[in-house]
């Protein structure tokens, strides 16, 4: 049986090359429509990106404006005095809070019985801490060492001391205490709670 | 590619040239495709992402524009209520003038001397003015005598008064004798909104 093709133009697979064919056409088409639609969604991206930058940057110019507008009505002159008279107020109110009545209630609590008080003074430290100045006369250096204890001890008052002493011609002992006091912020009662002068 | 029926090779150049019809048209199309992908697609991508940057940028260029808006206002507010605060306290905390800031030591104090038996010595008053300050001071400084009790719920009640009268300072004196009355040396102050024409 002859099996030689004589044919000066044989026959191929047509169906192979047209398959080939429509494979690359898919892609051509596929890479035509994905072209497309990138081009229209980042112009629409781009135009709405523009839109947006446009937008913040003229409400941050504005808002700008506006916050200097404010700082230009608020002068710094004004804000300051308003501060200073707030500062002074609190600390006037702060003052006038000051319980002289829990103060004396602590001193009967703490007082030895040798010891009197004879002066009291609040004062505002440079920290805002109230120093009381307490001038006091005893009999003993003794006595005024145990008041300064037991000031201590009850709470209230921190880093107490005599910063002055005196002996008087009658023998006493005139002393110039002082000490930080941290006062509790009900206000007592107006009713001692014994002890003595 | 091979021919059907036992042929040998059919050459490229003869199956390019039957399809050159089909042909011609796709290589043209993957051309301008591959064309815009790369000089019109990827160019697109980079300048959105620019745009994306210089965008995000702006926001946070708002954002910071709104917080100085927002402190500025903080601040505006701060010093209205503090202001509007202060007219309280000035107004109705406060006495409104040196007659009244008297009215409130030198009589409302000897009213409240007498009323706790605590007896009334002497008085003196001073009117000052406080430096940089829209207030003024009337320092008054009262020498009382009576008991130890007496005078302790005359401090309460004092203290406790609705008038705005600051206790600065206080002396506690024993008499001569075991009898004798304590004396009190006692400095109070009030303060009253100075006048514009200083005065």
């Amino acid at each position: 049986m002859l099996r030689a093709n004589l044919s000066t133009r044989p026959f191929y697979n047509e169906r192979l090359v047209r398959l080939a064919l429509v494979l690359v056409g898919a892609i051509a088409v596929a890479l035509t429509v994905y072209d497309v639609s990138q081009i229209v969604a980042l112009t629409r991206r781009s135009t709405e990106l523009a839109a947006r930058t446009a937008a913040a940057e003229t409400r941050a110019r504005a808002l700008r404006e506006q916050g200097r507008d404010i700082r230009q009505a608020l002068s710094s002159s004004d804000v300051e005095a308003v501060r200073a008279a707030a500062v002074e107020a609190n600390a006037l109110i702060e003052r006038r809070a000051f319980s002289w009545t829990e103060l004396f209630n602590r001193f009967e609590e703490t007082l030895p019985a040798d010891v009197r008080v004879i002066a009291v003074q609040p004062q505002v430290d440079q920290e805002g801490r109230l120093l009381v100045v307490i001038t006091t006369m005893a009999r003993r250096v003794e006595d005024v060492d145990a008041f300064i204890g037991r000031l201590e001890e009850a709470g209230g008052f921190s880093g107490v001391l005599s910063r002055q002493e005196e002996t008087q011609d009658d023998g006493t002992l005139r002393s110039v205490i002082q000490g930080y006091y941290a006062a509790t912020s009900s206000r007592p009662s107006s009713e001692s709670t014994g002890g003595g002068r | 590619m091979r021919a059907l029926y036992g042929g040998g090779p059919v050459p490229l150049g003869r199956i390019l040239a039957e399809h050159r019809r089909t042909l011609v048209p796709l290589a043209v199309v993957l051309v301008v495709g591959a064309g815009l992908l790369a000089f019109v697609v990827m160019p697109m991508r980079a300048s959105v992402t620019l745009a994306e940057r210089r965008a995000s940028q702006a926001d946070a260029a708002l954002a910071a524009a709104e917080g100085e808006v927002k402190a500025a206002e903080g601040t505006r507010a701060g010093k209205e209520r503090a202001a509007a605060d202060l007219q309280k306290f000035y107004a109705d905390v406060l006495p409104a003038d040196v007659a009244a800031a008297r009215r409130i030591t030198h009589l409302k104090l000897a009213q409240l001397a007498r009323e706790h038996g605590v007896r009334y010595e002497r008085m003196s008053a001073i009117p000052e003015s406080i430096r940089g300050s829209a207030l003024e001071r009337l320092r008054v400084t009262f020498m009382l005598s009576g008991d130890y009790e007496d005078i302790r719920s005359f401090i309460y009640d004092l203290e406790t008064a609705p008038e705005f009268v600051v206790i600065d300072n206080m002396v506690l004196s024993e008499g001569g004798t075991q009898q004798a009355p304590l004396t009190l040396d006692l400095q109070v102050s009030t303060y009253y909104r100075a006048r514009p024409d200083g005065r």
